[in-house]
């Protein structure tokens, strides 16, 4: 080494390395800090609570102790509720992946006319909460007056309502076309990945077209509808709004609406260390579910044939499959459109009635009205306002840092930030919400906008990360490089170019988070108290109260609003992905 | 100007450790255009990523200017915005959502103290207008062709009139004519600003034309270091032999001499060749003789015998028309070389000919077994 290297002075430049990396890795330990805090806080409390022998929520439980798991699982009660879970998934997954991959199958592999109408349905979907279709459906076919009821003990003189909505198949059929529209999107996906070519080359070599669809075909399909009916099966095992709105009247308890029940019990003491032993349970089938689903995707991806650009598969000819198609696909529209519809029809009477054109002349704008000078409701849509804007910012910040770390930093802390951040999406909202429910129980949190926004930011960053980080995994490392090399800080690599080349994809990101966030019953209707209440929860006690015009106003007014969000949304990005091209993108 | 000391950098990937440089030592004059040259996977982008700052050495000391940027032993490691360093990466990596100008303008707004909106406006334009890029300010990068991105990207790592310019393969993505452009263009850029540049590449014509130094790669370790017509006319390696001039190595033994003037009588599988050893290399070694490609001339009828030393009959087995000269594989003995012919030199494989080794072209190098 030569004498000058050694011989000049180490202090300035020591010093300017601790002040640079001081901001990148400050804020990234701040930001995995808070990530820990948020996720890690909740789910300590869950379980210490459920081992708690007293059933009090507590951080530092006095003993350790099964006693909540063997009260939770005593029969005569557990038989019902776990059979009532498992229909109750198992149904809605079949009619969702049956609809879902018809719909798929039409519009990817024939040449179907009406699939912008299929994809507008479905697109705009994502704008109307389960519950509040939930609400539709009960006004469609509950046993007292349900529209359709009506209109069936008329036309056929029937002595009773044939249809009940308070049932668990009239829950299954519900949750299953409400999660038909995502599935359709999912199993386009994995049509859409498939190489027909392998296809046309069985069929070249001799074989019939159905041979061709049943030996090659659906053995290559098989493993991504797997994959979605899996993942579909957690979505419902969690699923509390369309159960909660349904399931409480038609005496129908199924898991998630078990531990709301439990932890809320309106004339007793809430039994918090038996919800906790449910919340565990619950918890351990969805990790059970999701790890079934990581493992089922990694075996397609082998299967997985990457498509040469710009081929497109000869789609089939519907020659005289046509009509039906089409009439099945009105049919379906007729189906999404109903709910909406009725909720619409009573959103303008002034109060209950079943359609019909004498009621025509009573049609009136008063409920929108009364619906907007309500305090209650003001105070909600503010409430709602700082709700969706804090949650859907915080998140996307959080996101942005910890999508960075995962991707970004060397082997084992990457992959511990990637656990982190994911594993709120295997955990179901209503274990979190009561998780974090007892995690704030004792502090002035509790009751407050702040807490709901707490819990939304823990479960929706998981949503952001995992769309900023498959952005920041293309990014290519030199774009960031040579930022770096020109004199820019880390803050300033970050703001003038990561996030800016990202941009579309932290923008999607927002919006979701910030629709989800509006549409959350869950979460909400857990943690309500007088002052916090936000649109979602004031509709659903509006709904209780029972004033089903006025809540029929609201439920139509959310749906308006978010449609006006979503569906410019769905165009825009659409656009964007073709403009923008792989520009700045890794192309190796 | 730059100086590093006992570089050297592993890199762990999954579960195998990867030493992509290896005791690395190297002294870059001010105002001089350096190049690391070597076969992908040598390691020059892991040097020159640590010279600026983007990846961190196991150990060794990096000097800049005197002052030293990274050092394990005083535990210094500046930041690569700290450096004051311009690159030019082998992507471009020109930022697809800014416009030239500001691409260009970024180094500047970077710069502490700030500089006034107008000098900004006037570098930046004096950049652009050096690498004739002034008619396109306004456009979004990725509506520029691949040379124009280059040219952005050069102007870019020269607007803040960095000490020291960095190159990673700047010309690889480029078709073969626009190289040839660019490559003069560097070339004069450099020149022009006096800057001092580190370039890498693995194309020898590339090095031999623009360096006034190149250091030779192989394996994270720099083999050989010296001006370009050092490294070609006296490999020290039979790795330098071949990667830097296309060398054929013949295995031989030296079986008379050498004199007082170095000559000796080299056997070899194909025949026994007179020709200069270096100092230190005694009667009855085994050495490589390394023939280059145009180091054998046709002659055709004037041939005197077979028995002459230097002078051998080959047979062509392949040969295919470059279009300044003629390529082909041949046989001589046992042997097969590489050889190089005139353009005018009528051969139709088979074609035997005599042909005479210039050695004044080979080299010898003392075989290390
Ligand atoms: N980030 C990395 N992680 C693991 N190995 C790497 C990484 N970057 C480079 N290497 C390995 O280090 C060696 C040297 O790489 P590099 O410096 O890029 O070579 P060159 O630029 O000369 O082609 C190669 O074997 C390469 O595979
Ligand atoms: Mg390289």
């Amino acid at each position: 080494m030569p004498p000058t290297v050694s011989a000049l002075p180490a202090a300035v430049p020591t010093r300017s390395r601790r002040i640079h990396l001081s901001e990148e890795r400050v804020i990234g330990a701040i930001a995995l800090a808070v990530v820990v805090f948020l996720v890690g806080g909740p789910l300590l409390m869950l379980v210490s609570t459920s081992l708690n022998p007293s059933g009090e929520a507590t951080l530092m439980p006095a003993g350790v102790a099964a006693t909540n798991y063997l009260r939770a699982f005593s029969p005569p009660d557990t038989f019902t509720l776990i059979a009532n879970t498992a229909f109750y998934t198992a149904g809605s997954v079949v009619i969702a992946l049956v609809v879902g991959s018809s719909l798929a199958w039409l519009t990817e592999r024939t040449d179907f006319r009406l699939r912008m109408l299929v994809r507008l349905i479905v697109f705009a979907w994502l704008a109307v909460p389960p519950f509040v279709s939930a609400l539709g459906w009960i006004q469609l076919l509950n046993p007292g007056n349900g529209a359709i009821n009506v209109l069936l003990r008329t036309l056929f003189d029937l002595p009773a309502s044939p249809l009940n909505v308070y049932s668990l198949q009239a829950m299954i059929f519900v949750t299953g076309i409400s999660m038909s529209p995502t599935t359709f999107i999912m199993i386009s996906g994995v049509i859409g990945n498939m190489d027909h070519r392998l296809e046309s080359a069985a069929q070249v070599h001799g074989a019939g077209r159905m041979v061709a669809f049943r030996r090659v075909t659906l053995p290559l399909l098989t493993p991504g509808l797997l994959a979605v009916a899996i993942f579909q099966a957690m979505v419902v095992v969690q699923m509390f709004d369309i159960p909660f709105a349904i399931g409480l009247t038609a005496r129908v308890p199924v898991m998630s609406t078990r531990i709301y029940a439990l932890a809320t019990a309106a004339d007793a003491k809430p039994e918090y260390g038996l919800a906790a032993a449910f919340g565990v349970v619950l918890l351990a089938i969805a990790i059970l579910l999701i790890g079934l689903y990581l493992r089922i995707t990694r075996v397609s991806e082998r299967f997985r044939v990457v498509t040469g650009k710009g081929y497109r598969p000869v789609r089939q000819k519907l020659g005289r499959a046509r009509i039906p198609a089409t009439v099945l696909v009105l049919l379906y529209f007729l189906v999404m459109l109903l709910p909406l519809a009725i909720l619409l029809w009573n959103s303008l009477l002034p109060y209950y009635q079943t359609p019909s054109v004498s009621a025509l002349a009573k049609l009136t704008l008063q409920n929108y009205r009364h619906v907007g000078s309500e305090p209650l409701i003001t105070r909600a849509f503010w409430n709602t306002i700082v709700l969706v804007l804090s949650t859907a910012t915080i998140s996307m910040g959080l996101s942005i840092v910890v999508s960075w770390i995962s991707v970004r930093s060397k082997a084992a802390l990457g992959r511990a930030t990637t656990v982190l951040t994911f594993a709120p999406i295997a955990i179901p909202q209503i274990v979190f919400a009561f998780a974090i429910l007892l995690l704030y129980l004792r502090t002035p949190l509790y009751g407050s906008l702040a807490v709901i926004i707490v819990a939304h930011i823990t479960i929706f960053t998981a949503f952001g990360t995992r769309m900023v980080s498959s952005s920041m995994l293309q990014l290519h490392h030199e774009l960031e490089n040579a930022a770096k090399v020109s004199g820019a800080s880390w803050l300033v690599t970050m703001r003038r170019v990561v996030v800016p080349l990202i941009f579309p994809q932290v923008l999607n990101g927002w919006l979701w988070i910030a629709t989800h966030s509006a549409r959350d019953l869950t979460v909400p209707i857990l943690l309500m108290t007088s002052s916090n209440v936000v649109l979602a929860s004031a509709l659903w006690t509006i709904w209780e109260y029972p004033n089903i015009p006025e809540a029929s106003a609201l439920a139509v007014m959310m749906v308006v609003g978010l449609m006006v969000i979503v569906v410019p949304l769905q165009i825009w990005s659409v656009r964007y992905a073709d403009r923008s091209g792989s520009s700045g993108k890794d192309d190796r | 100007m730059l100086a590093i000391r006992h570089l050297s950098k592993t890199y762990h990937a999954d579960r195998s450790l990867v030493p992509a440089v290896n005791d690395v030592s190297l002294d870059v004059p001010r105002g001089s255009f350096f190049t690391l040259l070597g076969p992908s996977g040598c390691g020059k982008t892991t040097i020159l990523q640590c010279i600026a700052g983007l990846e961190t050495p196991d150990r060794g000391e990096i000097e800049i200017d005197g002052a030293p940027v990274y050092s394990s032993t005083l535990n210094i490691n500046e930041p690569p915005n700290r450096r004051r360093l311009g690159m030019v990466f082998q992507s471009y990596a020109v930022w697809p959502h800014m416009t030239v100008f500001e691409n260009v303008a970024f180094p500047l707004r970077q710069s502490r103290p700030r500089l006034s909106r107008q000098e900004i406006g006037t570098r930046t334009k004096a950049a652009l207008a050096s690498v004739r890029l002034d008619g396109v300010a306004d456009k979004l990068a990725p509506f520029l062709s691949g040379g124009q991105q280059q040219r952005v990207a050069l102007a870019r790592a020269l607007v803040h009139e960095p000490r020291l310019l960095l190159l990673d393969e700047p010309l690889s993505n480029l078709d073969a004519k626009l190289r040839e452009e660019m490559r003069t263009e560097i070339g004069r850029l450099v020149r022009e600003l006096g800057i001092t540049a580190v370039f890498v590449t693995h194309d020898q014509i590339e090095a031999l034309t623009m360096s006034d130094s190149i250091a030779l790669m192989d394996g994270g370790r720099v083999v050989q270091q010296g001006a370009p017509h050092d490294i070609y006319y006296r490999p020290q390696s039979a790795f330098a032999a071949r990667f830097v001039g296309n060398g054929n190595i013949i295995p031989g033994r030296v079986a008379l001499g050498p004199d007082a003037e170095g000559n000796a009588e080299i056997v070899t599988p194909f025949g026994r060749v007179g020709c200069r050893l270096p100092t230190g290399v005694a009667h009855g070694s085994n050495i490589d003789v390394i023939v280059r490609p145009d180091a054998m001339r046709v002659c055709n009828g004037e041939a005197p015998t077979e028995e002459t030393l230097n002078f051998f009959r080959i047979q062509i087995s392949q040969a295919s028309f470059i279009g300044d000269f003629i390529e082909g594989i041949a046989h001589a003995g046992p042997a097969t070389l590489r050889v190089r012919l005139g353009p005018h030199t009528a051969i139709q494989p088979p074609y035997v000919a005599v042909v005479e080794v210039l050695t004044d072209r080979c080299v010898v190098l003392p075989r290390r077994d």
